[in-house]
């Protein structure tokens, strides 16, 4: 497995050379990949549909649990071959499409790239593995729409919808990262078993909305909606590809695979079921109102997201059972119809559906595909959208609560279908031929042979139900609905409540269809309200990061050090005395021995020293006020006993000072440069500084007993461990010998250095002189 | 004494090689001063070999530690070193090449790979630190020879501009810790940590205690860029020549958290109403800290034109992540909870990835200096399409962004997922949302590298823009960027050494604490084999 993904990445990678080489038939050659993957998973579905997963398991950070792991059940198998089958397809259109672009090369690394991580989403097993490859379609996703990237438009569409999808992606993480730790598993069959654990756990509800938010994001439900129609930048082999039958689909599949597990919850049913509702509502509105061509099937495939979303959130066996079925349907003739939209657009140059019409006697392969894929969207009867249509239609009517508003919204979602599948599918290829900016004609095998084949699927699968009912639908439904059971599909369900909502919308669609241009105008109020809805949420959160980053820079990052030291000197004044305060441990110190008269005159010079080092004109006059402190502490040392360390203080206060003038003599003299305001609240900044030092020495000191000073320890065991008498001595070459040790390197290398520079002079003396 | 001396065996190889480093960088012959960075790179490799081999010792808080940071300093400092090739003597060495005669005098070579291999001492000797004396030393090797290394940087007056300011902040942050040190001293009367750890388990924190520790962390918040220490950041790195910034960004970073895991492991996680947290008052502190400079490192960054300026902001926003693990402590030990370990994984994953980014930008230059010497780029529009005019550069731009930003599969992200997997165990919800919401603001501006690099056409005046001649730096800034994917496979025995590391020296009291916690926990199945069995 392992071996066959790396190839599968060296393939994706030589895609560029292979082009080189074999001209027009890379995509040919290309398209061997999926093929045979598709061929494969053929192979592995009696053993699926038996109940027997295929698994694969390699560890990558043992004990975390992080592993690359895959299985497939019948979920991932109906995935799987949908990824496979329709990128072998659009791997050979591309080839028409895109034949003589520059770049085709690199198009077919990042296409095969997505197909490897689409195909590692739908099959990991493990939360990490799966978060991985689902970023990884983000990304490639990105790419893809962003591949034109000398305009402008793609590369934003293709930023915002990396964004939205990315950030969603980071919902999902925490959300499989709590379920992780609820179940103390890290594969998702795992936490699928241990479900009981979860569903009493206290996290249950953040993870379940994070993880509804990563699917939300990623399949485009409202709000989350507005980056789908953005990503139709794209080159259409994408659209038809990433972003109606499969990265999009990515939520709606994560949303199956946690129905076993998280089905049970009691938010799980309301919760996911609006929100499919409310997308395929919102979606078939905004679809019937696109002129075109991409744009109406963009929306509509944010309806039919919506759709599968609603029905996974109702559950159940006929939830299971019609989810599956949409799945298939929607993928076969989503991806026929996106086919065809970028063939006419390829051979007509137009995209605006109102000026299409009678391609049909010139595009007439096309055309046929075109329209039987349009026809099984609206749900016309033989065809295989006719009983994914039904079955929805059903499963909204037996839902437990609110069947009445579900059954509406499904009838609006079907209206939407009818709409844009006359609009895209029947419409452009009826009536007679009008100028169009190129003379449209059929293309090669590559253009014409997916979109007639998806569509011939359609009807095939329309017509014999039992060909996928049994060895594909029946085992995906077993996965969503966690318990095998089994699907039964025919095209007469007698006349049913369903029947009579199909027949229903299909009489409005047809209505509207006919009606639009008014439709269109009478409903334009929509626009106005639309200009303040979720793509305009995201310009704001947008806009307003950048106005918080500007403000925060102008407050904090003046980039004046005196303001930097303001701030760090208020902050850790602030805190620790804020922790002092709050702890209650500011006491004042009880034992203070009296303070005598010259300990008093010394304080009151050092205390003179500090302010007039403050108040100084001259920057000499400072540096000696400076001093003065300097040795009033130095003082100090002496009075209490420290007399080495008054030493050291003596000697480096006064090396200080002659360094101090000798640099201050070259800079200029003191200007007041700041207002008297500025210069109070500095002088309040820094008075409390030196309280919140005093205060915390004088807590110090008086907390703890002093310890015994260590010369103690020297003069007892100078004898005993260091067999000397002179203590200093001893001290040196003993019980500090490595100190000396080093002093003594310091002292070789500067004096090695001294002898070198000395070295260096020498020659330029000599030639001087 | 002698056990030490064994300890830090790394050290005396690194001072004996910078004592080398110096005498010869004093030569009056060019080639021989050129040998600077042969030698230093010679001295680092042994000392890096030196520090995999380091003997067992129980006197450490952290013996685990000792191997794993000089090992990883080693190993990026090579890099570092790489990078740092044509920083020092520039105009001296065109004025070379042109075959004018070699000033001795005026040449900073020496002086410049001395500091650079004294900084590095400093950063080992923190991991070995056992003493708050020790501690206060190394913290300040690793960091004073930095003021100097900015200064010389370059010739402009920017980069001493930059090391005044770097300077001054420096010693307010260092005295800040100095004073918490003494605090610390005068609340338990000792310098060891392992005594100060004992005493604080037995008599409480304490008022004194408790400042004391707050001050040194905050103080040592300067050297890993943390709010509200960070304002140095993104000006000093300005100033500074890349490769500089680059050694800024990770060297005394790294000093930084090793000493703040030293410090709080020595205050010890197991305080708070379920004795798994640091005291309240250092926790609030340290929560803050790490929310704040994640959200201050990633909002700012947002704005900027220079990329680094935007690196300098995305360092102070990583090393708010790292605090994430900081607060969150070594949980029962496991994978699963250990927020210690995650933050060193973190560490060595920054270290590549952030030495990725700068790299690349010290590669990229112009020849329109004055003498027609090469001079730094630095902005977005000058890397703007840069994969199609130096793809190898600009592929290891693309991939060191987009492992910054945490992207799956690369390193930061398996970084990050520890981070985040140890948080959530540990019950930080609110600062893994805001860690998660960083990470989303974060993408705005890494994108803008990467889309600049990989979409955009090149800037019109990108025609005279130039690689380096210096292959060092190129070879630093491919290895760092491929160590992103390279790394990945190994990712498990990586996490298992710095779960190693972060082992404590086993006391009593300790390890009652951690069996009661496992026993709770039941996540202990899935891995409890480490720390358990010490």
């Amino acid at each position: 497995m392992l071996v066959v993904g790396l190839l599968a990445l060296v393939l994706a990678f030589a895609a560029p050379t292979i082009r080189r080489y074999a001209g027009s038939a890379t995509g040919w050659i290309l398209a061997a990949f999926p093929a045979g993957v598709f061929v494969w998973l053929c192979v592995l579905t009696p053993d699926i549909g038996a109940g027997e997963p295929w698994r694969f398991s390699q560890e990558w950070v043992p004990g975390l649990g992080i592993a690359l792991s895959f299985h497939i059940d019948g979920l991932g198998l109906l995935f799987g071959m949908l990824i496979s089958g329709i990128g072998a397809l659009v791997l050979v259109y591309a080839q028409g499409y895109l034949g003589e672009h520059k770049d085709l090369g690199r198009f077919y690394t990042t296409l095969l790239l997505f197909m490897i991580s689409m195909l590692g989403v739908v099959w990991a097993d493990n939360i990490v593995s799966l978060f991985v490859f689902w970023e990884l379609t983000s990304v490639t996703s990105y790419l893809l729409i962003g591949f034109d990237h000398h305009r402008d438009t793609a590369r934003k569409s293709a930023l915002q919808a990396l964004l939205v999808t990315g950030i969603g992606g980071l919902a999902l993480l925490a959300g499989l990262i709590l379920m992780a730790i609820a179940t103390g598993s890290m594969e998702l069959s795992e936490i699928a078993a241990r479900s009981d654990l979860l569903l009493e756990h206290p996290l249950l509800t953040p993870a379940l909305l994070l993880v509804l938010l990563g699917a939300m994001t990623k399949s485009a439900q409202f709000p989350f909606h507005f980056w789908l129609p953005g990503a139709m930048e794209a080159p259409t082999p994408v659209s038809a590809y990433l972003h109606s039958s499969t990265m999009v689909k990515a939520g709606v599949y994560l949303l199956a695979r946690m129905q076993p597990t998280l089905g049970d919850a009691d938010l799980w049913t309301p919760l996911v079921g609006t929100v499919g509702a409310v997308t395929m509502v919102v979606g078939a509105w905004l679809a019937m109102r696109q002129v075109y061509l991409k744009l109406l099937l963009a929306y509509s495939t944010v309806s039919a997201l919506g759709g599968m979303v609603m029905l996974i959130g109702f559950g159940g066996e006929l939830g299971a059972k019609a989810a599956a079925t949409f799945i298939l349907a929607h993928a076969l003739y989503k991806g026929a119809l996106f086919l065809v939209a970028g063939s006419i657009d390829h051979a007509a140059h137009e995209k605006d559906v109102r000026k299409l019409s009678g391609l049909g006697r010139l595009m007439p392969l096309t055309a046929v595909g075109a329209m039987v894929a349009g026809l099984s969207m609206s749900g016309f009867m033989p065809l295989f959208g006719f009983i994914s249509k039904e079955l929805l239609l059903e499963a909204a009517l037996e839902t437990p609560a609110w069947a009445g508003l579900f059954g509406a919204a499904s009838v609006i979602g079907a209206v939407g279908m009818v709409v844009v599948a006359i609009a895209v599918g029947v419409r452009p290829f009826m009536g007679s031929w009008k100028e169009t900016p190129r003379k449209p004609h059929e293309g090669g095998p590559t253009l014409w042979l997916g979109p007639t084949i998806l569509a011939a699927l359609s009807l095939l699968f329309g017509v014999a139900p039992s060909l996928v009912q049994k060895v594909l639908l029946s085992p995906a439904a077993s996965a969503i609905y966690g318990v095998p059971m089994e699907v039964k599909l025919s095209l007469w369900h007698g006349l049913t409540p369903a029947l009579g909502l199909s027949v229903l919308a299909i009489a409005v669609g047809v209505g509207v269809f006919l009606m639009r241009p008014g439709f269109i105008r009478l409903t334009s109020l929509s626009d106005r309200v639309g200009a303040y809805g979720p793509a305009r949420w995201y310009t704001w959160v947008f806009d307003g990061m950048n106005e918080i980053a500007r403000v925060q820079t102008r407050v904090l990052q003046s980039g004046y050090l005196r303001a930097y030291l303001f701030i760090m000197i208020v902050t850790t004044v602030g805190l620790t005395g804020w922790m002092m305060l709050s702890s209650g441990a500011l006491a004042a110190p009880t034992e203070l021995t009296p303070v005598q008269l010259h300990e008093a005159g010394l304080l009151a010079l050092v205390l003179l020293g500090a302010l007039l080092a403050v108040r100084s004109k001259s920057s000499l006059g400072a540096v000696a006020a400076l001093g003065v402190v300097g040795y009033g502490v130095a003082l100090i040392y002496v009075l209490f006993g420290a007399p080495d360390l008054a030493m050291t203080q003596f000697a480096i206060e006064t090396l200080t000072v002659v360094l101090f003038v000798f640099v201050f003599y070259h800079l200029p003299k003191f200007r007041i440069l700041t207002s008297v305001l500025a210069r109070t609240r500095d002088a309040l900044v820094a008075i409390s500084a030196g309280m919140l030092m005093a205060a915390l020495v004088i807590m110090a000191v008086s907390q703890r007993p002093l310890h015994e000073p260590i010369s103690a320890y020297f003069a007892e065991h100078s004898v005993s461990k260091g067999y000397g008498r002179n203590v200093v001595n001893v001290i040196l070459v003993d019980f500090r010998s490595i100190d000396t040790l080093g002093e003594i390197v310091v002292l070789a290398v500067a004096g090695v250095g001294v002898y070198a520079l000395l070295r260096l002079r020498e020659p330029r003396e000599g030639g001087s002189s | 004494m002698i056990e030490k001396l064994a300890l830090i065996q790394p050290e005396i190889v690194l001072f004996i090689t910078t004592c080398v480093v110096m005498v010869i960088g004093l030569s009056r012959t060019y080639s021989v001063r050129k040998a600077c960075a042969t030698v230093s790179g010679v001295g680092i490799a042994i000392a890096g070999v030196l520090a995999i081999f380091t003997p067992q010792t129980d006197s450490a808080l952290l013996p685990g530690l000792i191997p794993y940071a000089k090992t990883l300093v080693a190993g990026v400092g090579l890099l570092l070193l790489l990078l740092l090739s044509g920083v020092i003597d520039r105009d001296l060495e065109l004025r070379v090449t042109r075959g004018e005669a070699f000033e001795p005098a005026r040449a900073n070579r020496g002086e410049f790979y001395s500091f650079f291999l004294f900084s590095l001492t400093g950063v080992m000797l923190c991991a070995t630190a056992d003493d708050l004396i020790w501690l206060f030393l190394a913290l300040e090797l690793a960091s004073l020879p930095t003021y100097v290394m900015v200064a010389i940087s370059t010739p402009r007056l920017r980069s001493q501009e930059a090391a005044v300011k770097y300077f001054f902040l420096g010693a307010f942050g260092a005295a800040t810790f100095l004073y918490g040190f003494a605090l610390i001293y005068g609340a338990t009367g000792t310098t060891y940590l392992s005594e100060i750890r004992d005493i604080i388990g037995t008599d409480g924190l304490g008022a004194i205690g408790t400042a004391g520790f707050a001050l040194a962390l905050l103080g040592i918040a300067f050297k890993i860029a943390a709010v509200p220490m960070h304002f140095y950041t993104p000006d000093v790195y300005e100033g500074a020549a890349t490769p500089v910034a680059a050694y800024l960004a990770f060297a005394p970073k790294a000093a930084g958290f090793l000493a703040f895991l030293l410090l709080t492991s020595t205050i010890g996680w197991t305080w708070g109403a379920n004795g798994d947290a640091l005291p309240d008052a250092i926790r609030v502190i340290l929560w803050i800290m790490a929310a704040l400079t994640m959200t201050i490192g990633n909002v700012l960054a947002l704005l900027q034109t220079s990329v680094k300026r935007m690196l300098a902001y995305s360092s102070v926003a990583h090393s708010g992540y790292m605090l994430v693990g900081i607060v969150v402590g070594p949980g029962d030990g496991s994978f699963w909870q250990n927020g210690l370990s995650a933050m060193l994984f973190y560490l060595l994953c920054y270290g590549f990835m952030n030495m990725g980014a700068f790299a690349v930008l010290a590669c990229v230059e112009r020849m329109t200096g004055p003498d027609g010497e090469p001079i730094e780029l630095e902005t977005l529009d000058d890397i703007r399409g840069l994969c199609h005019t130096h793809p190898v550069m600009g592929w290891s731009m693309v991939l060191s962004a987009l492992s910054l930003l945490g992207l799956p599969p690369l390193l930061g992200f398996m970084g990050k997922l520890l981070l985040v997997t140890a948080g959530l165990s540990g019950g930080e919800y609110l600062l893994v949302v805001v860690l998660l919401l960083n990470s989303a603001v974060a993408a705005f501006y890494y994108l803008r590298i990467v889309a600049g690099a990989m979409f955009e056409a090149p800037d019109a005046r990108a025609g005279d823009g130039v690689l380096t001649t210096h292959r060092g730096r190129m070879i630093a800034a491919v290895a760092s960027a491929a160590s992103v994917v390279v790394l990945l496979p190994f990712v498990g025995p990586l996490v298992r050494a710095s779960q190693r590391a972060v082992a404590l020296q086993p006391t009593t009291a300790i390890v009652t604490m951690s069996e009661e916690v496992s026993d709770a926990s039941p996540l202990v199945r899935v891995d409890d084999d480490v720390t358990q069995d010490r």
